[in-house]
């Protein structure tokens, strides 16, 4: 009798349980979309197919009622997963891994969550998918969009913690919470220590590309001419540079082996105090051109900077041949300032002192390669006149020769500089910069070739510079003793320029827009594309910007520490009492009352939780025998001490004083049998 | 669940087949000493289940369709010359009887509807100056047809209150339906059946249902439910206390069918749709308030622990 009593209307429960789940896992479906959403571009195909299929049958099963994929079913899907993961990801398991592997679990985790807390734990995940959105971009798109994930989770959040009320109201909480945030996201941005390596520590091998390499043989930069992301992008300070001295600098090689050039072995040393009172006086002159770059990931420690360097930001070490070298590779967007002065503008040498031995150890160091440049090198060299008569002279051979600029060049053989200049006689900037430095060097002339970009397109709305992966280049310099007065000097000539002089004038791509001021017939399009590019700058150099020397700074300014500390771990502590602090008054704040002082009440109450702890919550509009057929028909097992305990309180609460012989006893015994309930255990029945 | 009770519905389903649950409830009604609507199409099965109900408790039975040319009289009864005594005699009209089936009430004009529902409301009738007491038990079951608006004079929202329910039978499930094609419900069953109890009884019923017990805690959870219906926003109007004793005094009444001597939330919350779904509108929404709707609304109410 008393089993029937509490399992009356078991049918019906299921079907409002049914209506109920759909109520919540929709929102929740929809969180999720949203949270994957940003990473479909850089998702493998199948893995977004694969989240669009699970979803999309869980969604459909509200409308046709299929059943839920059994247990064994789920671990095959899981497993099935896994294996493609790995094998699309074999080469390397980077960031783009991390992600898929969310998505994957995302994916299938709808058809496990029938209790509460599988649902709160989807929910907490889908916020931590929406922060891996930072991996692809910290555009300013995708932070308002990643805003707008959290909205909706939020309000799928909402929607399950308080099923009764309707959505509108949720999307108004919602909001109203996160506008509540705001000024606590403003001032984690401010104080939040920043961590000096990237999130997790997950460095992602094929994050960041750069249109250079470590080594310039003739194949290396052709390979990028038509990839058009941003390399960097630069603001000027007062002075800008003629559109034809836009030469960045990042790479000087130093050795060559006859078919391949290589950077020097390491000199470096720290670039803040700087090696010479020349280049002190550089910096400080009033041609001193002085940039703002933003430079994008490129995993190489390489920092571009305008033709030539004389001041770099403090953190950075000076590389050989008057480069700027980061001490840790470059694999988040960075911002630092960096002065530089144009070589023909200074009237004192910005590098007098040359490796003397460059020429010798080139020339020794390629045994017998290219023996016909060497004849045409013995010619040069016995030529009267001073290295830069010679080095016209070298020039002229270009122009007079019929080269031609190519990104498609016939393949050089084993002799690839004679090739190159008495056979093939076209190629791209590699080709004439190793051709031209090489010749040089066997005339006795010391000669390097220098890697960098050249050009440059004008933001005409952000007045910034966009240097993209196109734009690479090489040119060469040569040593010039007779410069400044005889104490000598890096001079630069690019050979390219005399084949195609467009080049210099031009990006490749062909917008001409350089340092010119902007022209108002640009097509609507293209001006749109400027304008959101700009301010996307400004959003990155006020985001990416704020790093943990510019948070030094702030903190610094504020006075809230002082001025030789280093802010980090204070800070940390500091960051961390406060959240703790607010943590606590919100704790305390928002603390369940006890609804009584009546034990029976409270007793109710920590027989509630232990069923909440064990996946059963209780509606606050459900009756005590609804509550315990909901607890039975989930808990089998426990049904005599539900029923027991129901009974207890429902004549404690409803039945009549007469019923009941001695309430404070039975009230009693009723707080006995909650505190020995104990759902945790799974009972044998 | 009450034996007696049980029975009963068991006896009543035999004619009205697959409705249990509003057999249950329209015999609440009854048993609370209150007066039910039922809104439905016609061919349903509204008289037959009047008819029915009377049947097994062994009560006088009346039926009467309401027209736009009804007046008071022919409700309430009229009085006659009568040569022999040489004075005037009463004619009682249809409605002293014990079970009063209504047939499409809001067809007659205002003027019939207050004379009917002033007779429901306090049990006696007046005529020329002479108060008539009822019978008991009385109960009346009126019904509308929800469609056919032309002509009619919608009962105002003070005279829906006098009915302590508004049910709606809905169409019989397909099982059902083919049971009621053999031939099973059909109105040969009626004369049939056995008459379940004595016609004291169901007196006797009434004095027990009001004797159920309902606690504090229950009242508490019922003056949360009163409290929501005006404190909200969700109503154009929240519920009287003459409606708050309707809820009161069903609960009661289900707690009764339902074997018990004392009510649970649960009593409260399986009637509460029936008898304020004609009682409440929705501030929002014009259109009908469904029982589904109602029960989301009021699954917000927190129940006292």
């Amino acid at each position: 009798m008393r089993t029937a009593y509490f399992t009356a209307v078991s049918k019906q429960q299921g079907r409002v349980s049914f209506d109920q789940e759909k109520k919540e896992a929709v929102p929740i479906i929809i969180a999720l979309v949203s949270a994957i959403a940003p990473h479909v571009p850089g998702l493998p195909l199948w893995i977004t197919l694969w989240c669009m299929a699970m979803w999309g049958y869980m969604l459909a099963r509200f409308k046709t009622g299929w059943p839920l994929p059994s247990v064994s079913m789920r671990y095959l899907l899981t497993f099935i997963g896994l294996a493609g993961l790995l094998a699309t990801f074999r080469q390397g398991i980077g960031a783009d891994a991390f992600v898929g592997l969310m998505a994957l679990m995302a994916a299938i985790k709808p058809f496990e969550m029938h209790t509460h807390r599988h649902r709160m734990i989807t929910l907490l995940l889908t916020y931590f998918i929406i922060i891996t959105a930072l991996f692809r971009s910290d555009a300013l798109l995708i932070m308002i969009y990643m805003i707008f994930s959290v909205f909706v989770t939020t309000t799928a959040l909402i929607r399950i913690n308080a099923p009764d009320i309707n959505m509108n109201q949720c999307r108004r909480l919602a909001g109203t919470i996160l506008a509540q945030a705001l000024p606590l996201v403003v001032v984690l941005f401010l104080v939040f220590p920043r961590l000096p390596d990237s999130l997790f520590g997950i460095q992602d091998p094929t994050a960041g590309r750069s249109g250079l390499s470590n080594t310039l043989s003739p194949g290396k930069i052709s390979s990028l001419a038509k990839d058009q992301t941003p390399a960097f992008r630069v603001e000027f300070g007062n002075i800008r540079p003629r559109s034809d001295q836009l030469y960045w600098r990042a790479i000087v090689f130093e050795e060559f082996d006859g078919r391949t050039w290589r950077p020097s072995a390491e000199k470096t040393q720290a670039a803040g105090n700087h090696p010479t009172d020349e280049a002190k006086k550089a910096a400080q002159s009033r041609t001193a051109i002085v940039q703002t770059i933003l430079l994008a990931p490129h995993n190489t420690h390489w920092l571009m900077a305008l033709d030539r360097p004389v001041k770099g930001p403090n953190w950075a070490l000076n590389g050989q041949g008057r480069t700027l070298k980061s001490r840790k590779k470059v694999t988040k967007k960075i911002q630092y300032e960096v002065t530089s002065l144009i070589p023909g503008d200074a009237n004192h040498p910005l590098e007098p002192v040359p490796d003397q031995n460059l020429a010798a150890k080139i020339i020794s160091g390629n045994g017998a390669l290219n023996p016909k440049t060497r004849k045409f090198a013995q010619t040069l060299r016995q030529t009267p006149g001073t290295p830069a008569d010679k080095v016209r002279r070298a020039l002229a051979y270009f122009r007079e020769n019929g080269f031609s600029y190519t990104l498609t060049p016939p393949p050089l053989g084993t002799h690839p500089i004679d090739d190159f200049l008495f056979n093939t006689q076209s190629g791209y900037c590699e080709h004439y910069a190793s051709a031209l430095a090489f010749l040089l060097n066997s005339a006795g002339i010391p000669a390097r070739v220098v890697g960098g970009y050249l050009g440059g397109e004008l933001n005409p709305f952000g007045n910034f510079l966009t240097v993209r992966q196109s734009y690479a280049h090489a040119w060469v310099e040569y040593f010039d003793g007779t410069a400044f007065k005889n104490t000598g000097d890096w001079i630069r000539t690019d050979p390219t320029g005399v084949v195609v002089p467009n080049r210099v004038r031009t990006n490749p791509d062909g917008s001409s827009v350089r340092i010119a001021p902007g022209n108002r017939a640009l097509p609507f399009m293209t001006r749109l594309g400027f304008a959101l590019e700009a301010l996307n700058l400004k959003w990155e150099t006020w985001f990416t910007g704020y790093s943990a020397f510019e948070q030094n700074a702030w903190l610094k300014a504020m006075g809230l520490i002082k001025n030789n500390q280093a802010g980090g771990p204070m800070l940390f502590f500091l960051t961390l009492c406060g959240i703790s602090l607010f943590a606590g008054i919100l704790i305390w704040r928002f603390k369940k009352k006890p609804v009584s002082s009546d034990p029976v009440a409270l007793a109710f109450e920590q027989f509630t939780d232990k069923l909440s702890r064990a996946g059963i919550v209780r509606a606050p509009g459900q009756g005590p025998v609804a509550f315990a057929q909901a607890c039975i028909h989930q808990r089998p097992d426990l049904t005599d001490e539900i029923q027991l305990i129901m009974e207890l309180y429902i004549g404690l609460r409803y039945k009549g004083s007469g019923s009941v012989m001695d309430s404070d006893q039975e009230s009693d015994r009723f707080r006995v049998c909650v505190k020995r309930f104990n759902p945790s255990k799974k009972k044998k029945r | 669940m009450s034996q007696a009770v049980e029975q009963m519905v068991e006896q009543v389903s035999r004619v009205i087949l697959g409705k249990a649950q509003q057999i249950r409830l329209a015999l609440a009604c009854f048993f609370a000493r209150g007066h039910l609507l039922i809104e439905d199409y016609p061919g349903i099965g509204k008289t037959t289940l009047a008819k029915t109900l009377a049947k097994c408790m062994g009560l006088d039975f009346q039926r009467m369709q309401f027209t736009s040319d009804l007046l008071p009289g022919d409700i309430l009864g009229v009085s006659v010359f009568d040569r022999n005594t040489a004075g005037f005699t009463f004619h009682p009209g249809p409605i002293f009887t014990q079970v009063f089936l209504v047939d499409e009430i809001n067809r007659a004009t205002p003027k019939s509807q207050s004379a009917l529902l002033e007779a429901m409301e306090e049990g006696q009738v007046t005529v020329e100056g002479e108060s008539r007491p009822l019978n008991t038990p009385f109960f009346v079951i009126a019904t509308q047809n929800p469609l056919e608006q032309a002509g009619t004079f919608p009962l105002p929202e003070s005279q829906m209150d006098r009915f302590l329910m508004r049910l709606s039978l809905g169409y019989p499930d397909r099982r059902a339906e083919k049971r009621i094609l053999k031939g099973e419900g059909s109105a040969g069953v009626i004369a049939d059946l056995a008459c379940c109890m004595e016609n004291t009884r169901v007196s006797q019923i009434q004095d027990e249902v009001a004797q159920v017990h309902a606690s504090d805690h229950f009242l508490e959870y019922l003056q949360d439910i009163l409290e929501f219906t005006r404190t909200s926003g969700e109503f154009q109007l929240g519920l009287s206390p003459r409606a708050g004793l309707s809820l009161l005094r069903a609960a009661k009444a289900w707690a009764y069918i339902m074997g018990r001597d004392y009510t649970i939330p649960e009593d409260l919350q399986e009637i509460l749709p029936w008898v304020v779904g004609h009682r409440l509108r929705l501030r929002h929404d014009l259109g009908h308030l469904s029982g589904k709707k109602l029960m989301d609304l009021f699954s917000r109410v927190r129940i006292p622990v």
